[in-house]
């Protein structure tokens, strides 16, 4: 079954979600590459550990981990090209 | 197998995770600012732990994180979005900030111009004021202040020319009216002196072209004035000595028939006969005639001279001899004569006569007395003589000044007195060409000739010339 702490992390994960959304909606949000994605992804590990406490738990355990991993990958490469990348600075402008 | 790949993905995450932290840790300051990093460090750091905590439940080493783990979880989504929304604010107030910047930067620029464009309003030679529409003094630079005095604020008609009403001839009033630049010259007032100024008036117009102030530019033109008078008078002496000296010559040419018949006439007469006296009168008149062309021919500068160098001083002392007889006994002589050398190439003996000609006049504007001061001495002619005179060739010059304290001469008879026939004495006791001969006499010599009088005071002729 579902334990409280993963259930306060999908409704934080939504909220931070919508937020993003009318952020981006409203605002001109600066385009981290690699980095967006990887956010998504921690959330989408967020909602498959909810689901496998309803079915398939290691199926969804797997995609929960791999989400986690290929995050922490685009986190790393996003980062990089934070620092590699002149646009970046150009875009803060 | 499964377990493997779980744990796998758990190291990738933590290896992912901790590399973007230390990467973003060094991240320069014009990537992301100081508060945006912290927040996004923070956002890695806990995945960090998430994924460490995750390897060592796998692995069976601790079960402790797994409590708590998802406890740091839910701080993600919450400090990612912090940290956007922190990248968001800190970007808005950068572009505040460069606004700001760029607007002070334009302010500075355009306070730049503005000191450049009143230093070089300032150091203008010309008198530059703004006025606007209703003719108020807005602005004067320093030379329109010293030449029109201080009026800033005051309307230009009461404060110029003390009138309720713009002027008739304004040409500001005329650049207003027709959006044009003007240009009048006029004579002014300023204190004691009578000054010629010329004021050029243009109008001031707004990005929409509407006329909202008029510029004006004043120029005092009194020297120029002055030297195109000078330049006009040159240039009508020289005319009328050309006419006088071409006059003078063809008429000499008739007298010398008239003289050369009559003395043929009166040989040929026997001593007692009785119109004899009457061809004696024809020699006599024909004489004076002779004289009277001489001395026209030596103002239009055609007589002919002997020029041979000579000290001025020899010529002065020389003409002394005769200075009393014709200057009389209630005037006194004084001689002033410097010791150095004033060799110049001059024909002595009309020098000697321009000398006792001027020496006459000068007893002449005296008739109760006085004193005759003469003068000589070096004097080196430079552009100050120029600027005040309007002609002059620069160089080492003698120069002889007779000074007299006698009645003096109004600028009018100043700007005529070397006009051949001009006299100021009655009619019959001068037939007007003694200066005018000193004139041709010193122009023949390449010298000049200046003239400074005050009514009532006396008068001052200087006689320049060059030195050898």
């Amino acid at each position: 079954m579902f334990q409280e702490s993963e259930i306060i992390n999908f409704i934080s994960a939504l909220v931070s979600v919508l937020i993003i959304l009318l952020i981006s909606r409203k605002k001109e949000v600066p385009k981290f590459r690699f980095i967006y994605p990887g956010f998504f992804l921690i959330v989408s590990g967020d909602v498959f550990t909810l689901l496998e406490g309803l079915f398939w738990y290691k199926t969804f355990n797997l995609l929960e981990h791999l989400s986690y991993g290929a995050a922490g990958i685009l986190f790393a490469a996003g980062a990089w090209s934070m620092r590699n990348s002149p646009a970046t600075a150009e875009e803060k402008r | 197998m499964y377990e493997g790949v779980i744990v796998f993905f758990d190291v990738a995450s933590a290896v992912g995770f901790a590399a973007a932290l230390v990467i973003v840790l060094n991240l320069r300051a014009d990537i992301l600012d100081h508060v945006s990093k912290t927040l996004l460090a923070l956002v890695l750091g806990i995945y960090v732990l998430v994924g460490m905590a995750n390897i060592l439940e796998h692995a069976s080493i601790t079960a402790y994180f797994d409590r708590y783990e998802d406890y740091f979880e839910f701080l993600f989504p919450l400090t990612f979005t912090y940290f956007l929304y922190s990248v968001i604010v800190n970007r808005e107030l950068d572009r505040r900030k460069q606004a700001e910047e760029a607007l002070n930067s334009a302010l500075m620029t355009a306070d730049d111009a503005k000191n450049r464009f009143e230093a070089v309003i300032a150091a203008v030679g010309d008198g530059i004021s703004i006025h606007d529409t209703s003719f108020k003094v807005l602005y004067q630079n320093r030379v329109h202040r010293e030449l029109i005095g201080n009026h800033a604020g005051e309307f230009c008609y009461k404060a110029y020319r003390r009138r309720d009403q713009v002027c008739e001839d304004c040409g500001l009033a005329m650049s207003f009216r027709t959006g044009g630049v003007h240009t009048v010259e006029r004579c002014a007032t300023i204190g004691a002196k009578i000054v010629y100024i010329e004021v050029t008036t243009s109008p001031l117009r707004n990005y929409k072209g509407d006329i909202i102030a008029g510029i004006e530019v004043v120029r005092d033109i009194t020297i120029r004035k002055k030297l195109e008078s000078q330049h006009a008078h040159m240039r009508k002496m020289e005319a009328m000595g050309q006419i006088a000296g071409g006059l003078a010559h063809d008429f000499n040419n008739i007298l010398t028939g008239i003289t050369g018949y009559g003395s043929i006439i009166m040989k040929a007469m026997l001593d007692g006969d009785p119109l004899r006296r009457h061809v004696e009168q024809i020699l006599v008149s024909t004489k004076k005639a002779k004289a009277l062309t001489r001395g026209l021919l030596t103002f239009g500068k055609k007589q002919v001279i002997n020029p041979r160098p000579v000290q001025l001083q020899g010529i002065v002392e020389n003409a002394q001899k005769f200075l009393p007889r014709i200057a009389g006994e209630r005037i006194a002589v004084k001689v002033t004569l410097t010791d150095r050398d004033l060799t110049i190439l001059a024909d002595s003996d009309q020098i000697e006569e321009v000398l006792l000609g001027m020496a006459a006049n000068a007893r002449d504007a005296m008739p109760n007395g006085g004193s005759l001061s003469i003068r000589a001495g070096r004097f080196v002619l430079d552009d100050e003589f120029v600027k005040v005179h309007g002609y002059g060739r620069h160089g080492a010059y003698a120069r002889i000044s007779l000074s007299d304290t006698g009645t003096g001469m109004t600028e009018e008879t100043i700007e005529s007195i070397f006009d051949p026939f001009f006299s100021t004495k009655n009619s019959g006791e001068g037939a007007g060409l003694g200066l005018a001969i000193a004139y041709g006499v010193v122009k023949q010599h390449t010298g000049y000739i200046t003239v400074e009088s005050e009514v009532g005071k006396g008068s001052t002729f200087s006689i320049y010339l060059p030195l050898m």
